[in-house]
């Protein structure tokens, strides 16, 4: 037995569910980008910044191979390609929150993290709106961006266009990881109150994992086998190492593989990190 | 004022900040979790910057003419300063945020110079981590490093450590100065340490001549352990600037982190409380 439809409210027909929610959506998403966004002084900051530090990569890693043609199987080219691009790897995060006091590490230790459970929107569904909407903005940065330096051959182009696919598959997948990393990360939160010391030790792991501190096919071999035990190398490193040509595009299947393995493992530890939070959250000082 | 008067003022100063520093660190001690791995990420930070400077080294020998005993003394003399840096000055990064909160307002109240005050507000947990590392790559530089070691040269070595803290704390309290009046500035100062983390530990003249300049006004991270490094190992042949000043740069540092004391000091003038 279904229970009865509650007769319509006067006025004007309301826009049908899938719509509003979309606009919902779209409007909590764009948060972090707007910040950013309508204050040009930070606009020309964050692009001055990156700007200058691809051109000091650029500047670091062609002279080093000024006295070696090629190093760890990669030539000046690709061994460029991949500092620069790793460069880019920060804004893949999205815009900073740090400055406006919005990030859940802030929240939770004001108190007002309180308003996530006020609203008509689950806790966990408004951080992955805000998260996805942060992230997918700072993906239009880094693509820009890599045209830009692309475009001024600073960059080469990919090895083939299999590479270029596989790098694109992997990229998209890699951009899931990424994306469940760091809303573990913030759900951690609830846990540790003040976790500024984990943010720290898991971007750091991710900048130096990843490749993005160094391409990592200049570390030791031990490094690389460690590396190949966590995710973050499948966010940056397995797809730039397809788009050089590292790596042979035959791998495909076996590295996007992993990458959904890791999807799997840490969606159902992110499922489970969420459900315990609604249950841990503490309002300091409410 | 008194010989004696004036030790019992500084003991007294001496006991004060160990009071801020105990202070601090028995309130970053509740969040235990937090407070090990703080300590942990130091030295697993500082250890990822040994091992990134060690592969380049291996990998790309001779780098601009320096042995590989020449470039480790340079990433050493950088994480030992920077260890420091960060136990003492580390106020000067969280300048933004001390604004923000409406802190500064009760640092106007005290009989403390604010600065101070700011600098002692917390004091850094990882730097415990930073300085254990930065003695092991400095054991390890030492040993690679063919050198006849004199009283002379011990001295500078000290006192070129002394430049790379000064050094960084005058980049930080500068920007921290513009901190009083935006919180954004916290972004240019990561964006800053992330330079001189990455930069300060190579020898600066492989790069194009453009980034040097930047590197030599801008961002002056070549008088940090660049040069003192040049001056120390004798390789000031191919150094865009004369010996000398290559020798003279802890002095250079000295004379920006007073520059930018100075301008703090500007800044805090025109302080305005967020409290309205």
């Amino acid at each position: 037995m279904t229970a009865p439809a509650p007769a319509p409210a006067p006025g004007p027909a309301p826009a049908p569910a899938s719509v509003s929610e979309l606009g919902r959506a779209w409007r909590v998403a764009r948060t972090s980008a707007l910040y950013e966004v309508l204050q040009p002084g930070r606009l020309i900051g964050a692009l001055a910044q990156l700007a200058t530090q691809v051109f000091l990569v650029w500047c670091l890693w062609t002279a080093l191979y000024e006295v070696v043609p090629i190093s760890a199987g990669l030539d000046q080219g690709q061994a460029v390609t991949y500092a620069v691009v790793g460069a880019l790897y920060a804004r893949l995060r999205g815009p900073d929150r740090v400055a406006a006091r919005d990030t859940v590490l802030h929240h939770v230790r004001q108190g007002s993290v309180v308003y996530w459970y006020l609203r008509p929107l689950a806790p966990r569904s408004y951080h992955w709106m805000r998260a996805v909407g942060d992230q997918a903005y700072g993906l239009a940065w880094t693509a820009a961006a890599f045209v830009v330096v692309l475009g001024l051959g600073v960059v080469q182009p990919p090895a083939s266009g299999a590479a270029l696919a596989a790098f694109a598959v992997t990229t998209a997948l890699g951009q899931v990881v990424l994306y469940q990393l760091l809303a573990l990360v913030d759900v951690a939160c609830f846990w540790t109150i003040n976790n500024g010391g984990v943010r720290a030790i898991v971007a750091f792991a991710q900048n130096l994992f990843a490749g993005a501190i160094a391409p990592l096919w200049f570390f030791p071999g031990w490094f690389q086998t460690l590396s190949g035990w966590l995710p973050f190398q499948t966010t940056l490193h397995v797809p730039l190492s397809f788009y050089i040509g590292r790596i042979s595009t035959d791998q495909l299947g076996r590295d996007a593989a992993v990458q959904v393995v890791w999807i799997a493992a840490l969606g159902v530890l992110l499922h489970l990190a969420w459900k315990r939070a609604d249950a841990q959250v503490v309002v300091q000082g409410g | 004022m008194t010989h004696e008067g004036a030790l019992r003022r500084a003991a007294g100063e001496v006991r004060l900040t160990a009071r801020f520093v105990r202070l601090s660190v028995v309130a970053q001690w509740e969040y235990r979790a937090d407070f090990v791995t703080a300590v942990a990420i130091g030295a697993i930070w500082q250890t990822s910057v040994v091992v990134f400077a060690t592969v380049l080294i291996t990998r790309f020998p001779g780098m601009g003419g320096w042995t590989q005993g020449d470039v480790m003394l340079i990433a050493a003399l950088r994480m030992t300063g920077h260890a420091l840096a960060a136990a003492l000055f580390m106020g000067a990064r969280r300048v933004p945020d001390l604004t923000a909160d409406g802190r500064v307002d009760g640092f106007l109240l005290r009989p403390v110079p604010v600065y101070r005050q700011m600098m002692l507000s917390y004091f850094h947990i990882p730097t415990i981590g930073d300085i254990a590392v930065a003695v092991v790559l400095f054991a390890v530089a030492l040993h690679h490093l063919e050198m006849t070691w004199t009283a002379a040269k011990v001295a500078y070595l000290v006192v070129a450590v002394l430049g790379v803290v000064l050094l960084e704390a005058a980049v930080q309290t500068f920007l921290g100065g513009f901190g009083l009046r935006s919180p954004a500035v916290g972004e240019w100062q990561d964006w800053a340490e992330e330079l001189m983390s990455t930069f300060g530990n190579y020898p600066l003249h492989i790069l194009p001549s453009l980034a040097v300049g930047v590197f030599f006004s801008l961002l002056p991270i070549a008088f940090g352990a660049y040069l003192p490094a040049a001056a120390l190992t004798g390789q000031t042949a191919q150094l865009p600037v004369p010996a000398w000043l290559a020798l003279a740069s802890p002095a250079v540092s000295t004379g920006l982190y007073l520059l930018s004391r100075w301008w703090f000091a500007v800044q805090l003038r025109r302080y305005e409380s967020v409290g309205g």
